[in-house]
């Protein structure tokens, strides 16, 4: 490895997938098997994470395409060459709105279920206090760094859920996977809205798009960091099925975690292994909480380029926790999710696409040099 | 100066930085390693739970301890779980904690009256309970089972923990049932059985199950015999003796492998027929018959003996389930259930509730058995 390797203050290929994975892969491996297990019956949802992923795979495609199309620039350059600066300026403004709704929910949701399992008497308010601190602290720094973050921490995260699914091996029953087939085709559509769900987040990389050095290849790189958490959702909720079977996931909050408590290695310190589970999967929450945060920041000062970034941290960190701390129980973190989740979806999802349909109506291509 | 500040302020964040909110010493923590739920007359439960003591647990050969006890058992009322949990910590010098309870033991008169879900409801909810912790329903008290003085183990726990662990060895224990499965069968409505532990003088013995049907009541319990019945039917059997009479003298089959295999006529919906095919495979394993079982046609007859014994058992212990328990804990039902989706949802509720069909439906029962190996010899004696 060269030395300046690392000093040109761009992202290649690995970077933007292992974001894009990190990104993805975030709460909603934990609670996604309830979801879907709610909608259908057995283990039939795995049609519903085939026909969600599909979809998010095609809207991955289409925020690649984006990238590829007008290369070094960011969301905010895009929308202005397509339409107009008004428009893009709102568009953009819109997009800080929702990460920074995004990072308010990922911290707070953090915070419920590091209660649940890992502190009993500290406060909510003092978990998610800290936790912002952290992601305040990881903001403050350049964007780069946050996204050569994820090199180190996808690694871990992943195989620590390896462990976990391996660990129950023993307990896996291919009975509960049985019958197949049974549930009609409109619950099996609404468990996929659950699926499409847990796939939002990627699209910040629109913001990202300005460090990224090979925008030809970027289809590739979204592409197969979509691919990694296609294949783990699909796996953990394989897993939690055949180990609970469908009518327990349905009635645990997080089955997920669940699974990782049921781990038991004798002998002391391991016996706890969801401590383990969960301090890695801070790692997960945190990156992508600093990442959302991160490209709110990038989208704002895209906007409003006067004011200082710091500036904006100090602003906006008080604001993300005041918002955080507005649900007041478990439903209502809950639906304040599902909220953003519908946010994310039109305006993570949808703006892209219209982008895209009117870069392509007009001919606009992105130049790399005026970039 | 600014130095100076800078450094008290770094020193000042250190107070908030290393401590730890949740932080409960290990000294301080009271483990529980067992449970033991009691129904009172008013409708209240008796909570036991069994403490470790750590420096009695520590002495390092169980004789020398004698003098001293290595676990503390207690008991609070209350007319929920919780709240009986919370008086202990009045009693007791450390509070409960829960994370290393390895067995619930329910009375079996809480099971009779039902009330196993209002019991089992804190031990899924509450986060520091593990899933893993088996569920076992106890002859008469509870609480007894916590008290018996193990001569080889060190806690009462770890001795029912331990022998719970053996239906590798013995073919009439259940497989361990954890809360994990309980919260299953509760949510699923089906009828199941769960092991038993019952004391007798010093000792306890898992041998055996208690029935329940689908509205969670404790049926009643299968016996040695009949619980070997079960585990043939659900293929959870992996060892085994098995004795019949060859020549009016005894010969016991040590079985090695078994599995079982159900196919159902559903084509009358409403009285599905099922099919049980049982192949076992073992040993000779002792033989006081003066045949040589060598000889081809002797190991034939021993074989068919053997299935036919086999085939008694299973048959005994339907008999009971049907007529008696009227509850499936066989595993028909999941048999419907996965290959059958579209009949077993239409009889789902009269199947062993309302107008319960099991208890009439047909099962032909068939035991086929391979005998590998009969040992070193071919008959003991001329």
């Amino acid at each position: 490895m060269k030395s300046f390797e690392y000093g040109d203050g761009e992202i290649g290929t690995m970077e933007v997938s292992y974001g894009v994975c990190n990104m993805v892969i975030g709460f909603g491996v934990l609670t996604l098997p309830r979801t879907l297990a709610g909608m259908t019956e057995s283990s039939d949802a795995w049609m519903s994470i085939v026909l969600g992923g599909a979809v998010a795979l095609g809207f991955g495609w289409m925020v690649a395409s984006l990238m590829a199309r007008f290369p070094k620039q960011g969301f905010r350059d895009m929308a202005a060459a397509v339409s107009n600066k008004a428009i893009a300026n709102a568009a953009t403004l819109i997009f800080a709105l929702y990460t920074l709704l995004f990072v308010s929910y990922e911290t707070r949701a953090l915070a419920n279920i590091s209660k649940l399992y890992l502190f009993d008497r500290t406060p909510e308010e003092a978990i998610s206090f800290f936790f912002l601190l952290v992601v305040i602290y990881g903001v403050a720094g350049p964007s780069i760094s946050l996204l050569r973050l994820n090199l180190l921490f996808l690694p871990a995260v992943l195989s620590i859920l390896l462990v976990v699914l391996a660990m129950n091996l023993p307990l896996f029953n291919v009975h509960n996977l049985k019958p197949a087939f049974i549930t009609d085709w409109k619950g099996v559509a609404s468990a996929s809205k659950g699926t499409i769900f847990s796939f939002l987040g990627f699209e910040i990389f629109l913001f990202y798009n300005a460090w990224v050095n090979k925008p030809g290849k970027a289809r590739r790189a979204v592409l197969s960091g979509l691919a990694v958490p296609f294949v783990v959702y699909l796996l953990v909720f394989l897993f939690v099925i055949g180990i609970f079977g469908s009518v327990v996931v349905r009635n645990t909050l997080y089955p997920t975690a669940e699974l990782a408590k049921q781990v038991e290695i004798p002998g002391g310190f391991f016996e706890r292994f969801e401590s383990i589970f969960f301090t890695i999967w801070v790692m997960s929450l945190f990156n992508t909480a600093v990442m959302a945060f991160d490209v709110t920041l990038i989208a704002i000062r895209a906007v409003l380029p006067k004011t200082g970034r710091m500036t904006w941290i100090l602003i906006l960190g008080p604001v993300v926790y005041l918002i955080a701390m507005q649900p007041q129980s478990v439903t209502e973190i809950e639906t304040f999710g599902e909220w953003i989740s519908y946010a994310g979806l039109a305006v993570g999802w949808g703006f892209p696409a219209v982008l895209l349909l009117a870069a392509a109506v007009r001919r606009v291509k992105g130049d790399e040099k005026s970039a | 100066m600014r130095k100076a500040l800078k450094a008290t302020g770094i020193m000042m964040a250190l107070v908030v930085l290393s401590g730890c909110w949740d932080r409960v010493e290990i000294e301080e923590r009271g483990f529980v390693v067992g449970t033991a739920i009691d129904a009172t007359d008013s409708a209240a439960f008796v909570l036991t739970f069994q403490f470790v003591l750590p420096s009695a647990a520590q002495s390092k050969s169980p004789q020398s301890g004698q003098s001293g006890k290595s676990f503390q058992n207690l008991s609070a009322e209350g007319t929920t779980l919780f709240k009986a949990a919370r008086k202990m910590s009045n009693e007791s010098s450390r509070p409960p904690y829960m994370e290393h309870n390895k067995i619930i033991i329910l009375s079996e008169r809480l099971a009779r009256e039902g009330r196993i879900e209002e019991v089992l409801d804190l031990f899924i909810r509450d986060h520091e309970m593990r899933r893993a912790s088996k569920v076992m329903v106890s002859v008469g008290e509870a609480k007894q089972m916590l008290e018996v003085n193990p001569p080889i183990e060190r806690l009462p726990v770890q001795y029912i923990n331990a022998t719970s662990e053996n239906p590798d060895k013995s073919e009439s224990i259940i497989p361990p049932t954890t809360i994990g499965h309980v919260q299953r069968y509760l949510l699923e409505e089906l009828s199941y059985a769960i092991p038993v532990v019952r004391k007798t003088d010093n000792k306890v013995s898992l041998s055996g199950a208690a029935v329940f049907n689908a509205n969670n009541r404790l049926q009643g319990f299968l016996d040695h015999e009949q619980t070997t019945g079960r585990n043939f039917f659900t293929g959870t059997i992996r060892a085994g003796a098995i004795e019949v009479e060859l020549e009016g003298r005894p010969v016991v089959f040590e079985l090695k492998k078994a599995s079982r295999k159900i196919t159902a006529n559903v084509a009358d919906r409403e009285h599905p027929a099922f099919d049980v095919h049982v192949s076992a495979e073992g040993n000779v394993g002792e033989s006081y018959a003066n045949r040589d079982i060598l000889k081809p046609d002797a190991l034939a007859e021993l074989e068919k003996k053997v299935g036919d014994k086999i085939a008694a058992i299973m048959e005994s212990v339907l008999v009971k389930l049907q007529k008696e328990y009227r509850s499936d804990i066989l595993g028909f039902g999941n048999y419907l259930n996965e290959n059958h989706y579209a009949v077993w949802k239409s009889i789902r509720d009269d199947w062993d509730r309302n107008r319960n069909l099991f208890s009439r439906c047909r099962v032909n029962i068939r035991a086929d058995v391979k005998i590998r190996i009969v040992g070193a010899i071919g008959k003991s004696q001329l």
